[in-house]
């Protein structure tokens, strides 16, 4: 019987590069573009489309463009 | 472009060097919070939440050699995904009863021979609070004392639930093996 840190050791180290699909349009270009072209301050536009995430464009208004489309979902 | 370059380009706000840094580590951090979350659409609202933190935070980020980017990318999406577990209550403890619990004695081969998607599922699928417990012990190799301290149990119920986990994970580990 392997001891618990052996155990332990083997999953870790088997998961350690383990990478999951990322979501599609999490990151959407065609949003920077958009963005740029956007009036105000701003330079990049957030975008949420998750239930959590609304209104993430004031909270960080300057950054990046972050589309999260639901679309597809069911 | 080095993780340091990397690093250092997302503190100024470049959008092209945080779309780079999404497309590197975003595999592997949404791994983190599909473990820790368990359901796919949830773990994605939480890697979305999480990349605006990082984004918002990187200012604090130190270069300490290779690797730490990744390690502290981890460090912020793991805290976001407790964050997201504690609003939900999702930290509290799910007993499962013992009678459920497999009487067989976990298989000593490891788990080399196991595709990894498949441990995933796997672990996604421990009950909420003993998932929590063991990816913190076994991946974050956090100690039971830690572990008790961030989620306000006691020691004993950490370990309790790690070993619960453990054995649950290893008999769904042995009944995938008998499926071959």
């Amino acid at each position: 019987m392997k001891s618990e840190k052996e155990w332990i050791n083997n999953l870790r180290n088997r998961m350690e590069d383990y990478s999951e699909p990322l979501p599609e349009g999490l990151w959407d270009n065609q949003g920077a573009g958009r963005a740029e072209d956007s009036k105000g301050d701003s330079d990049m536009e957030t975008v949420a489309g998750s239930s959590g995430s609304a209104g993430l464009a004031g909270v960080f208004p300057d950054v990046l463009v972050l589309v999260f489309s639901r679309s597809g979902l069911p | 472009m080095t993780e340091e370059e990397l690093a250092s380009k997302c503190k100024l706000a470049d959008n092209q060097a945080r779309k780079e840094l999404y497309e590197l580590y975003g595999g592997s951090l949404m791994a983190i919070c599909l473990r820790y979350i368990g359901d796919r659409e949830a773990a994605e609202d939480v890697l979305h939440e999480g990349f605006v933190r990082i984004f918002q935070s990187i200012g604090q980020f130190t270069y300490q050699g290779v690797g730490s980017l990744k390690a502290w990318l981890s460090r912020v999406m793991v805290n976001e995904a407790l964050g997201y577990l504690r609003k939900r209550n999702q930290l509290a403890q799910q007993e499962v009863l013992m009678e459920q619990l497999p009487d067989t004695e976990e298989d000593d081969d490891g788990v080399g021979d196991i595709p990894q998607a498949e441990l995933m599922k796997m672990i996604a699928e421990l009950p909420d609070g003993y998932r929590t417990v063991f990816n913190l012990y076994v991946f974050e190799d956090k100690s039971h004392k830690e572990i008790a301290q961030l989620l306000g149990i006691t020691e004993h119920t950490s370990s309790s639930q790690f070993y619960r986990a453990k054995t649950l994970l290893a008999k769904k580990i042995n009944e995938y093996r008998k499926k071959l």
